[in-house]
């Protein structure tokens, strides 16, 4: 009764859903889900490489060391979906926190 | 010179306050702005009457004490359900969507933007360890969902990423233009308003370091908060997102964390599971290869797959 769930079973069971109801179109949503990591993936050429930005203009207000790397060599080619935007621009959204 | 706006640049957005947060919808076409909003508001009304835990009328409230023996759910709820556990299962158990209980135990039990945030008594912050997670012990089978009377399903930043997902592609395949749906800073998009990305201020509270980006067509963003959301128990400021190992609010490392990804459902699990892994998120996120942004307690930034420099100084996708 409690069997755990695999992803593969919620797909089927979410494929079940298609056509029923108002709940059609969501599983455009839903079916984009675990395709789009590996495509995210594909997309980035350099994907374990972090770096520690300078564009903060906050302050450390302490010392404490952190242990991602920092390095220049992140993404420098291929294709990403978020692209630099202008500060001069008037944004059509805000992405924050809720 | 005379400027001339481009169509998005026109009154083409709406906003209002829905599930206690600002619903935005932004669409291309000026004809569409009307009936888009109106597909938006639909929308959060079914998804609310679906999966709200804050009104005793939600089909999930009605369901409350019945659903250890499994029951037939409506398609909307089956389908939220389905979402929720496939945020699971990406995160690790990270995102876990039925910590209903430890949510209601530490006083968000109700709509945030009614409930008293300068403190509250008699309740405490206890930290519990289950012995297995709890998103495992649901089952889903088409529409039959059993749920172990232990356990309360709380849907909440599934169900708004979800209904972000659902909205847009509604409005894009009904009305026929590119739109923009921003649930609470959950964003998600179709298409390009006149084949150009989308613009999106990135910011948390108004003193976080902010940043402009685009945001390709079909792509979602979503940010999470520890800053937001907050309350006292028992004097301890505590936030919402909890680590399902503890049933507590997940140490606050990250004020912020953003994170990009082909639908809002996806970025909103792993923006808000970077919260849950703290200094361990990003090595995560890299592996995901999801674009993300984190500021973490100090304000200061980190990034990975790609998220751009600011101005001028990232990289720019062909």
């Amino acid at each position: 009764m409690n069997a755990r769930i695999r992803g593969t079973r919620v797909a089927r069971s979410v494929t079940t859903l298609i056509g029923i109801g108002s709940a059609a179109v969501a599983l455009v949503a839903g079916g984009a889900f675990w395709h789009s990591t590996a495509e995210a993936s594909a997309a980035s050429r350099s994907s374990t490489h972090t770096h520690s930005s300078t564009t903060s203009t906050s302050t450390p207000s302490s010392n404490s060391t952190d242990d991602s790397t920092d390095s220049d060599s992140s993404i420098s080619t291929g294709t990403s979906p978020v692209t630099p935007g202008r500060s001069s621009d008037s944004p059509q959204a805000t992405s924050s926190g809720s | 010179m005379t400027t001339i706006p481009t169509m998005v640049d026109a009154p083409l957005r709406r906003d209002w306050t829905a599930w206690g947060l600002t619903a935005s919808v932004v669409v291309d076409d000026p004809t569409a702005l009307d009936a888009a909003e109106r597909t938006v508001r639909k929308l959060l009304d079914s998804v609310d009457r679906a999966c709200s835990r804050f009104r005793d009328d939600s089909e999930l409230s009605l369901l409350r004490g019945r659903l250890s023996h499994g029951v037939q759910v409506s398609p909307l709820l089956a389908m939220l359900v389905a979402s929720a556990i496939q945020a699971a299962e990406l995160s690790g158990g990270d995102v876990d969507p039925t910590l209903g209980n430890e949510l209601h135990a530490l006083g968000y039990d109700h709509d945030f933007a009614a409930m008293a945030t300068t403190g509250t008594s008699g309740l405490a912050v206890r930290m519990l360890r289950r012995p297995e997670p709890g998103w495992t012990r649901v089952s889903l089978r088409h529409r039959l969902l059993t749920v172990p009377d232990d356990l309360t399903i709380d849907l909440g930043a599934s169900a708004k990423a979800v209904t972000a997902d659902l909205a847009v592609q509604r409005i894009a395949t009904g009305l026929g233009c590119a739109a923009l749906v921003c649930l609470g800073g959950d964003i998600a998009t179709a298409g390009e308003p006149r084949n150009s990305p989308w613009r999106v201020l990135v910011q948390d509270t108004p003193g976080d370091p902010a940043q402009q980006v685009r945001l390709g067509g079909g792509w979602a963003i979503a940010t999470s908060s520890t800053q937001k959301r907050r309350w006292v128990v028992d004097g301890r400021s505590v936030h919402h997102i909890l680590d399902p190992r503890s049933g507590v609010p997940a140490q606050a490392v990250w004020r912020t964390t953003t994170v990009v990804a082909r639908s809002c459902l996806q970025a909103n699990a792993m923006s808000t599971a970077a919260v849950v892994r703290g200094r361990q998120a990003i090595g995560w996120l890299a592996g995901q290869g999801a674009p993300a942004r984190l500021v973490d307690e100090y304000g200061r930034i980190f990034t990975t797959n790609g998220w751009p420099r600011d101005e001028g100084g990232g990289y720019r996708a062909r």
